[in-house]
């Protein structure tokens, strides 16, 4: 189940005291922890107050762009320094521990390839740099992994957006790492492609790999893994399991905005509606509340036919993963 | 050794692409070529003063720094404009060993513009009937000019998004406009500085009066020359480590 989650763990017993089996924040056996941890950049806040805990499987950081996931994730990596609170992965700080690299994959979501080498030197540098196997074998393995054997010879330069991206994740897998950070991995890759990555992923958490996943799209993410931390405004909304937030997005009030011909009429005529929290009647039509989508749909065209209006739109406003997350963030605050 | 080396290979195969390679192949010939037409009209003692010439003005003071402020102001300042330095720092080698990485391999590719720019002088002046045995020098020379450089630009390109622009001012305005002016602040000058290690290597009968002229109040020594580098080396490259640890500017 997911829980809007008390970003330092919940008070279990009522006596302040954490235990890590019950937060859905946190995992058994962790890999990374993220003890209250807080980044800001002058008076800017990124991430507040953050505590959780990643483990073998896959984990999704989800939440909308700006919320914060890499910088939470560039915190994980030790390439910001927390300003608040502590990360450790595999035990070890990662500001001050560069050995820990030689166990860590990371896949930026910068366009951080090097244009002027081919895949498959841009493969052989990165396990250079792990101080592992870069054999011609160890190289074209990774470059498989990721289908880009065919255009391995190709300068990076000349790849589409979905290609880089793959090139990236092959350069992140090719030291074998144990811990696998993939800051938004499906980003330009097409439909085809996003089903090899996912399943790569899936078979690396099979191994029993950590992997680490941000997205601010809950369908990509859901095909992924069940387990995601969800971050708005740099706070940690909620965490648990993936069909929780789908539930939770029913439970949500929605807004509809309607063009109507005369929305004064209709206003009140929807008002007779159940599933109607409120109406506000705008320029060009209305804005309603309704705790039922379905509901108001199936009962609008009659309404309009019996208040003698006529609807030339109906569209749901904010049914947003944002809302979900300011709804979850409300009732945890 | 081997992510130091993969450094080294990576970032000379950045900085001598095709493009470059053919860019700073003609500017470090342009002094030879200003050398042929000067062959043409004279010979001897005149032309061991136009070689002094040319090596002062267009080689020296324009061809060594300019090639060694685009080169090595990309080593680390393109990885930072490109967003790769995250796949560069995330790695389990020190930062102390990719700037040291980095400035090697943007000393070495100016240097190899510095040998064909010297190769090119010495051909042409040979054929003129000068003697080769000043070349070895300028050579010299050329290259500690081409490390001090490299390694003021690495930590220009790490600090400063226009390295260049910052670069060029420094060339052009302080180097060659106002310590021409106060010769005294010789010592600020890396070129001038690769100059006098230069002279103090060249055959004592070759007349370098134009050469002498140039290095304002520095005094023509290797050793010198060569503490100088060091001082600069040790100071760019803590320098550029402190900056690279401090990851938030990553």
């Amino acid at each position: 189940m997911i829980e809007p989650t008390a970003a330092s763990g919940i008070e279990a017993n009522g006596q302040g005291s954490v235990d890590a089996r019950l937060d859905p924040a946190f995992v058994a056996a962790p890999t990374v922890e993220v003890e209250a941890v807080s980044k800001w950049f002058g008076t800017k806040v990124a991430v507040s107050d953050v505590s959780c805990s990643f483990g073998p499987g896959i984990t999704g950081v989800l939440g909308p762009n700006g919320a914060g996931k890499t910088t939470l994730l560039r915190m994980i990596t030790g390439l910001l320094k927390t300003s608040e609170g502590s990360v450790s992965v595999f035990g070890m700080n990662p500001m001050t521990e560069n050995s820990v690299y030689a166990r860590i994959g990371l896949v930026p979501e910068d366009d951080a390839a090097y244009g002027f080498l081919t895949a498959r030197q841009f493969v052989r540098y990165a396990a250079e740099l792990s101080r592992c196997d870069a054999s011609k074998t160890s190289v074209e393995h990774a470059l498989g992994k990721v289908n880009l054997m065919p255009a391995a010879d190709r300068r990076i330069a000349e790849y589409s957006k979905g290609m880089r991206q793959r090139a990236k994740v092959a350069a992140a897998l090719v030291n074998d790492p144990e811990l696998l950070l993939l800051d938004e991995p499906l980003n330009g890759a097409d439909p085809t492609q996003r089903g090899v990555l996912i399943s790569l992923f899936h078979e690396l958490a099979d191994a029993g790999r950590t992997i680490i996943v941000s997205s601010h799209v809950l369908a990509e993410v859901e095909r992924m893994t069940n387990r995601v931390i969800a971050i708005l405004d740099g706070k940690l909304a909620a965490a648990g399991e993936i069909r929780a937030i789908r539930q939770a997005m029913s439970h949500i009030p929605h807004r509809v905005r309607i063009e109507v011909d005369r929305p004064r009429e209709l206003a009140k005529a929807l008002m007779d509606i159940p599933a109607v929290v409120a109406v506000h009647v705008r320029k060009d039509g209305l804005e309603v509340e309704t705790e039922d989508l379905s509901e108001l749909g199936s009962r609008l065209p009659k309404t309009a036919l019996g208040a003698s209006v006529r609807v030339t739109r109906f569209e749901p406003v904010d049914a947003s993963l944002e809302s979900v997350f300011r709804h979850l963030l409300k009732i945890r605050q | 050794m081997m992510p130091f080396l993969a450094i080294v290979r990576v970032t000379l195969q950045q900085l001598l692409g095709l493009k470059k390679v053919v860019g700073f192949g003609l500017l470090s010939l342009t002094p030879a070529m200003l050398l042929l037409f000067a062959a043409r009209a004279r010979t001897g003692a005149g032309l061991d003063t136009d070689l002094g010439g040319l090596i002062v003005s267009p080689f020296f003071s324009i061809v060594l720094p300019i090639t060694a402020l685009i080169l090595a102001g990309s080593a680390l300042g393109d990885e930072r404009r490109d967003k790769t330095l995250s796949f560069l720092v995330l790695r389990p080698i020190s930062r102390l060993q990719i700037v040291v990485a980095k400035t090697l391999a943007a000393s070495t590719a100016s240097i190899v513009f510095a040998l064909v720019g010297t190769v090119a002088l010495a051909v042409v002046y040979a054929m003129g009937g000068g003697r080769l045995n000043v070349m070895g020098s300028i050579f010299a020379g050329a290259a500690i000019v081409c490390v001090v450089y490299s390694a003021l630009f690495v930590l220009l390109g790490n600090i400063s998004s226009r390295p260049t622009v910052i670069g060029l001012v420094y060339i052009l305005f302080i180097e060659n406009a106002l310590v021409s002016e106060l010769p005294r602040l010789a010592p600020v000058s890396p070129w001038r500085i690769g100059l006098a290690a230069a002279l103090d290597m060249t055959p004592q009968d070759y007349p370098a009066r134009a050469l002498l002229g140039a290095i304002g109040e520095l005094t023509p020594s290797l050793w010198n020359a060569l503490l100088a580098t060091t001082a600069v080396l040790v100071v760019t490259i803590a320098l550029g480590t402190a900056l690279l640890r401090k990851t938030d500017s990553v």
